[in-house]
């Protein structure tokens, strides 16, 4: 049986947890406000360190996921007011501005992913290669069929069983917890 | 401007168009909630843009997780720990030098990023999905820290429990019969199905006691507070739902609502389809959909025909219905939904007020709407006083 989050929120095991749990998610989050994968590697595990040094102050894994985005969000902001002047703006990183609900989308986008990549890790295994194919190298179901020895119709099966799957893995209670602190 | 209602369900309906799930009506309006703010398109068009959804799992797959992890770790859980105060000598110095270097982290800290508040005094917000399960070992779990997450009981039952809802799955080995409560503290809500695949929706302050499988020839659980059925049809097996005072409640395939709060002054089981026998003490009455069974120590049970079916499922569709109701009954209502304690002031008049209101609505609004039939509500901390104007 899985150990209750909320004891070992203070222990190492938890935080351990919590680190294996959101840092990719983070790391995606922070990558797309500042632009840069090394930046926003560092910035999330400074923030990681801030939590330990926080961790016993949480009641439960809400709170802590509303804290990590916060605080990732706002060093990510303070990274590109203090970054050299020439900044380099790829395609996803947002021009600055101050809006209170800046980084929503981008936590929306982070939390979606996160949870889709869950999901498709825990497919069963004859779903997860044809949605990995798919997704990961693009492929077209004809190919997909081929490349694995099996019938397109069996494609189109493996991907609505995954599909099935993923509808009832997506948590949406993350989206309202941090909406709410994003707006106060 | 956005609430947090909407921004939520926008998010569902996407989900859903991602699934090829919508229906014309929810088109419809996800359409005009994109026509209405630039960023609600955009927001739109790159969730569903298939290249967002394949480059964000190539950049989550191509993190070092555990190299990262290494780096923490060595900073973290793996420092040795402090020596205890009482083996060190600490110059005064050395304490000054900390206590200064403490302050100043700690208004950096105060500074930057807000300290998370769990919970403000000045906001008293709506209850939420939120309740504790007791298994059969007495351990206990809070259902909204282990979000998406499966719980494997012992004796080969399945429960998974996501967004606000539990599922239970599988059969007992051995024929084990074990028994979980599920409660709901005030400002609670939770649903439920069993493994039989009936519906429970649990108001706040409420619980179930249930057992993970059902063997044998009945479905029997214990219900305290307010709980919504919608029970699986089994010809095999009756389903009786007990209570902990007044009658005790026997169905087969149907919905329906009970109240049985200790505070109010009536058991009520409302029946919105199918057919329940409601018995106690020997008594049994059947009812038919669109009555109501009421029950009272003073006057006992009794069958009322003309059951607003509305105002008693009202909760359960995220919604406050008052029907020319007594401010008390309402008020009642009100405290279990928000966590609130309610104290009178004054001799209030017998009033009944009528009024929708979303269960969604903060304190305030739904006070404000109150006032208008003449009451007045100071609001210390969490203690509503009700008076005259």
């Amino acid at each position: 049986m899985q150990e209750s989050l909320h004891d070992s929120i203070s222990s190492d095991i938890g935080f351990e947890y919590v680190f294996k749990k959101y840092y990719a998610r983070l790391c995606y989050f922070a990558y797309r406000l500042v632009g840069d994968r090394d930046a926003a590697e560092d910035i999330v595990q400074e923030i990681f360190m801030k939590f330990w040094d926080r961790r016993e102050g949480f009641g439960n894994e809400p709170s802590v996921k509303t804290f990590l985005y916060l605080t990732v969000r706002n060093a990510s902001l303070n990274f590109l007011r203090h970054a050299a002047v020439e900044q380099r703006y790829l395609d996803d990183a947002l021009p600055l501005d101050s809006e209170p609900g800046m980084g929503l989308d981008q936590l929306i986008h982070a939390e979606v992913l996160a949870e889709i990549h869950r999901s498709i890790c825990e497919l069963p295994a004859a779903c997860r290669q044809v949605v990995e194919l798919a997704y990961f190298e693009g492929l077209k179901n004809n190919k997909i069929a081929e490349r694995l020895g099996i019938s397109v119709n069996t494609v189109k099966t493996q991907k609505q069983r995954a599909l099935g799957h993923l509808r009832i893995r997506l948590d949406l209670s993350a989206y309202l917890a941090i909406w709410m602190m994003l707006n106060r | 401007m956005d609430t947090i209602d909407t921004y939520s369900y926008q998010a569902r309906l996407i989900i859903r168009h991602l699934n090829g799930d919508l229906t014309e009506k929810e088109r419809t309006e996800l359409e005009a909630w994109m026509a209405s703010d630039d960023r609600h398109r955009r927001v739109f068009e790159e969730l569903t843009r298939g290249e967002w959804l394949k480059e964000g799992l190539q950049f989550l797959e191509s993190i070092p997780v555990e190299d990262a992890w290494q780096k923490v770790a060595a900073r973290t859980v793996q420092r040795v720990p402090e020596l205890p105060e009482r083996k060190r000598r600490i110059g005064w110095w050395a304490v000054a030098a900390a206590i200064a270097a403490s302050l100043f982290f700690s208004i950096q800290y105060f500074r930057e990023d807000p300290v998370p508040v769990l919970k403000t005094a000045e906001r008293i917000s709506p209850g939420a999905d939120k309740a504790t399960l007791t298994l059969a070992d007495g351990s206990v779990m809070e259902l909204e820290a282990l979000s998406a997450d499966d719980i494997i009981i012992q004796g080969g039952v399945r429960v998974i429990n996501l967004s606000g809802k539990l599922m239970y799955t599988g059969v007992a080995k051995n024929g084990e019969i074990a028994y979980n409560t599920i409660r709901t503290p005030p400002g609670g809500q939770y649903q439920l199905q069993l493994s039989d695949g009936t519906s429970v929706w649990l108001n706040a302050s409420s619980s179930l006691r249930f057992p993970t499988t059902f063997n044998g020839d009945a479905r029997t659980v214990e219900l305290t507070g307010e709980g919504y059925f919608e029970v699986r049809h089994d010809p095999s097996k009756t389903f009786t739902v007990k209570l902990a005072f007044g009658p005790q409640l026997t169905v087969q395939g149907t919905s329906f609502n009970i109240n049985a709060y200790p505070d109010e002054p009536f058991v009520r089981a409302t029946l919105l389809d199918g057919k329940i026998s409601v018995g106690q003490n020997g008594v049994v009455k059947v009812l038919v959909p669109g009555q109501q069974a009421r029950w009272s120590d003073r006057e006992g049970l009794i069958v009322a025909d003309d059951a607003d079916t509305d105002q008693a499922i009202a909760w359960k569709n995220g919604q406050f219905v008052f029907k020319s109701m007594d401010i008390r009954s309402i008020m009642r209502q009100i405290s279990r939904w928000y966590d609130v304690e309610v104290a009178y002031s004054g001799a209030i008049g017998s009033d009944l007020f009528s009024g929708i209101v979303s269960r969604q609505s903060s304190l305030e609004q739904v006070l404000k709407i109150l006032e208008e039939g003449g009451v007045r509500f100071r609001i210390e901390g969490r203690r509503i006083t009700v008076f005259e104007k």
